[in-house]
């Protein structure tokens, strides 16, 4: 069972305006930006696919796929967060990318003092997010990893589409 | 974790040898009086039990032992080989492999009768004393399972040329009991021997066979002679005596008296005469000098098996891991090139020559270690022809040519399960029932031949077999009965047989356990075209059918022509492309929407429509002719021909597992990544609005 009292690092990031944080230990790697090659005929939160070290990797904004607000767009200084989903089952673990603003730093977080997402926060669905904490004076939502990349969820919403 | 890891490395290795062992039985089947074959099965089945308790296989231990123990009767020509010791054999080994893959908790039932059968087919010569009854550990003989040799190691002198270890066979003596090891140096002249012999006399409770495995390679060379039952070593005047018969310097050891200490020991021994148990090694190899051709196979699958032992067992991730591994270095390759040209500066030309060279025949090497030969496969069809054939009261030959035939891992693993399926088709419906056949003039015995062999790029399979072959006739009717034709229809002979492929087809008239069920061959159609690979059925009524197949070398890299539209990089297999050539939209327009190609028009897909690009296309465009489903074509469309690209397949992964018509990536030269489209999914497609 996981140990509520001790810290976890998490890696924050900034999406827009608003600070979010994926859990260190599902963290590949930060890479710059590099050239995306578009998939015809996908849904937009794909952005297309990148060469991670002869690997392609899925390139996703979260952004879309979760409902977040797109205003301002992505730059040169702009990153990716390489993140692996589902670490624990062979069976669906995959490698993907998550395009982001740019990576603020590593925060060690109690697991106690993350609290569920309140009801008038209607920036995410709470579906997507495992809470949210404090730092410095920030609020930073913790994503779920799983909910967020699950691949049921896209061919769903792809129906949807459709 | 550490011994799970290691107990399944064990199954891995047993179910290796099961194999092989499973091939030699067939071989004995031909030849029962193999004596190599017998010793196979015989050594095959101790390396299992000798490593089957480690792990707590005790039910396995217990089947290997008593299996070891009929071979060892069959060597000592006290049983022969027959039918039911070969099938109880392979019954062993189907029980193993269970055992081994649901734990030896399971299948209980069919222990118990398994070892009934074995009892059975032992006592064929005698009362079966071999088999105890399980869990009861098989003691030997008296005296606690102690038995005293003496041995005798006199080396031809050529020993050292044949490659043998000779401190390897000492050592092996040693560690088999306890006793002593003499050298003697010959003085005098003995003709072809080496300068120097052993004699050992030592106690152990290793059987006589255990022994025997020592010295597999210098049979000839060594006499072993039982002393007495028990250990002789717990008598000290034994002790005595031995060590002043070695001060005595004789030139070999009064076994006699030795022998004589038998009765005097602590353990009261059964007294044998010596002369009995002093037998030559391997009497029934000395007793065939003729070698047989089916020996001579068997020799070879020895041989095999030893080569193997120089091979590496390697877990299939890791190569392809190496193969990413390589892409990545030919794409870092790429990218030192373009520095070159940006910098110009000779050292760094040369040395990306140098590179380049490397790391082509880095990327060969790492792809033909995925090639495995076809061989590999033909086990499971020996068997399925042997078991199937009896089940049917059928006569049939298995023939196998070019079975050297190498392809790539991938394809062979999702070849079994088709070709089985053919297989199985000619042994049901193809060859006849021995009456059938001898009424018709055939030889009782059918044939089925199955052939491998390269052709380009391409490899073909064939089966064929000798059968009654497919009716045309019955064919036909059944598709009108089907509505797959009409009574008014005329088709050919190809076009009829291709029906066979049709989902629910099947003109079995009844529908037996094995086939008929109009499954399959629709099945096994589809499995080879997810290969990438070609089937074609062609038969005569009456003289047999043969199924073709053509298949790609590997999967993992394929020739491509490389194209775009706007800056998106495309792949087209090269095996598809019929040709290329240039066209305008208004050219297009002008022939409305199709394109003339031989003088026929031709079905058109434009590209940049058909995947929603955005920009304007350029003023002169491309097609691509496909040859799709035998000759008919179809034209794509794009903005430009770049050149041919050996493409390292990769997977999109699951994000785009739906992806209509992209089958998978190819990272280029450069760093970029190049999409390869799925051309028959894109027809597929085309057709469907079509309608």
């Amino acid at each position: 069972m996981e140990d509520y009292s001790s810290a976890i690092p998490y890696l924050s990031f900034q999406l827009n305006q608003d600070l979010y944080a994926y859990k260190i230990s599902d963290v590949v790697e930060v890479i710059d930006l590099q050239k995306i090659t578009v998939i015809p005929k996908t849904p937009p939160y794909i952005m297309g696919v990148i060469n991670f070290r002869g690997d392609i990797l899925p390139l996703i904004d979260i952004r879309k796929e979760c409902g977040l607000n797109c205003d301002s767009d992505f730059d040169v200084d702009s990153v990716i967060i390489v993140l692996d989903v589902n670490k624990e089952d062979s069976e669906n673990r995959f490698l993907v990318g998550s395009i982001v603003n740019a990576v603020r730093d590593v925060v060690e977080v109690k697991p106690v003092d993350i609290m569920p997402i309140p009801n008038f926060d209607n920036r995410i669905n709470p579906e997507f997010a495992e809470g949210i904490f404090k730092h410095n004076d920030n609020f930073i939502t913790v994503l779920d990893i799983p909910a967020v990349f699950s691949i049921d969820k896209n061919m769903q919403s792809k129906q949807n589409r459709l | 974790m550490m011994l799970e890891q290691f107990k399944q490395k064990y199954i891995e290795e047993v179910n290796d040898l099961l194999n092989d062992l499973e091939d030699t039985v067939l071989v004995l089947e031909q030849n029962p009086g193999s004596a190599d074959g017998i010793n196979q099965v015989f050594r095959v089945m101790h390396t299992i039990k000798g490593t089957a308790g480690m792990y707590d296989f005790k039910t396995v231990e217990k089947i290997t032992h008593d299996v070891e123990s009929i071979y060892g009767k069959i060597r000592d020509s006290s049983l022969s080989v027959s039918t039911e010791v070969l099938n109880v054999t392979l019954d062993g080994v189907d029980l193993i492999r269970n055992l081994l893959k649901n734990g030896e908790s399971s299948l209980q039932e069919e222990v118990a009768a398994f070892f009934v059968k074995l009892a059975a087919v032992s006592s064929d010569s005698d009362g079966g004393e071999m088999f105890s009854p399980v869990g009861v550990a098989d003691s030997g003989q008296a005296g606690g399972g102690f038995v005293t040799y003496y041995l005798l190691f006199e080396p031809e002198a050529d020993i050292k040329d044949r490659g043998i270890n000779i401190s390897g066979i000492l050592s092996d003596i040693d560690a088999a009991g306890e006793g002593v090891i003499m050298p003697r140096y010959r003085t005098g002249d003995a003709a072809g021997k080496y300068n120097t012999y052993w004699e050992a006399v030592f106690s152990t409770q290793k059987s006589y066979q255990d022994l025997t495995e020592i010295f597999l390679f210098v049979e000839d060379e060594v006499k072993i002679t039982k002393l007495a039952d028990g250990d002789l070593f717990k008598n000290p005047d034994f002790i005595a005596e031995l060590s002043s018969l070695q001060e005595a310097e004789q030139n070999y050891f009064d076994i006699q008296k030795l022998a004589a200490f038998a009765g005097g020991g602590k353990n009261p021994a059964v007294q044998q005469p010596l002369s009995a148990e002093e037998k030559p090694v391997k009497k029934a190899v000395n007793k065939e000098n003729t070698v047989s051709a089916e020996e001579k196979i068997i020799n070879r699958a020895v041989a095999a098996a030893d080569t193997k032992t120089s091979s590496v067992k390697v877990d299939s991730d890791k190569l392809d891991e190496l193969m990413n591994l390589v892409s990545e270095l030919v794409t870092t390759k790429a990218e030192m090139m373009l520095l070159f040209e940006k910098y110009n500066i000779q050292e760094l030309g040369t040395l990306c020559e140098k590179v380049d060279r490397l790391s082509n025949r880095f990327k060969d090497n790492a792809l033909s270690i995925r090639l495995v030969p076809i061989e590999s496969l033909m086990l499971r069809f020996q068997r399925l022809v042997r078991d199937l054939s009896a089940e049917l009261g059928k006569k049939i030959d298995f023939k196998t040519d070019g079975t050297d035939t190498e392809l790539d891992k991938t394809i062979i693993d999702n070849l079994s399960v088709p070709l089985m399926h053919i297989i199985r088709n000619s042994i049901d419906h193809g060859i006849e029932s021995p009456e059938v056949r001898l009424a018709n003039n055939k030889s009782e015995h059918g044939l089925i031949k199955f052939t491998a062999f390269y052709s380009g790029n391409n490899v073909f399979i064939q089966i064929q077999d000798d059968g009654a072959g497919m009716d045309c006739e019955a064919l036909r009717k059944k598709a009108i009965e089907r509505g797959l034709l009409k009574p008014s229809d005329n088709p050919t002979d190809k076009q009829l047989m291709e029906l066979i492929f049709v989902p629910g087809f099947s003109t079995a008239e009844k529908v037996t356990g094995i086939s008929g069920r109009g499954v399959g061959m629709d099945v096994v159609k589809q499995n080879i075209v997810k290969l990438r690979g070609e089937i074609e059925v062609t038969s005569e009524k009456g003289l047999g059918t043969a199924v073709t197949i053509k298949l790609p070398f590997t999967l993992s890299i394929i020739d491509t022509l490389l194209v775009s539209i706007d800056k998106t990089l495309l792949l087209v297999p090269v095996y598809m492309i019929d040709s290329c050539t240039q066209i305008t939209r208004r050219q297009l327009e002008a022939d409305n929407g199709r394109f003339i190609y031989e003088g026929e028009p031709t079905t058109i897909i434009d590209l940049r429509k058909e995947l929603e690009f955005s920009g304007k296309p350029p003023k002169t465009e491309h097609v691509v002719v496909v040859n799709y489903k035998d000759d008919m074509h179809v034209g794509l469309i794009v903005d430009k021909i770049i050149g041919e690209h050996q493409a390292v397949l990769k997977s999109l992964g699951k994000y785009f597992a739906n992806q209509e018509y992209i089958s998978g990536g190819s990272i280029l030269g450069d760093g970029s990544i190049a999409l390869v489209l799925d051309v028959p999914k894109l027809i597929k497609q085309m057709e469907k609005s079509e309608n």
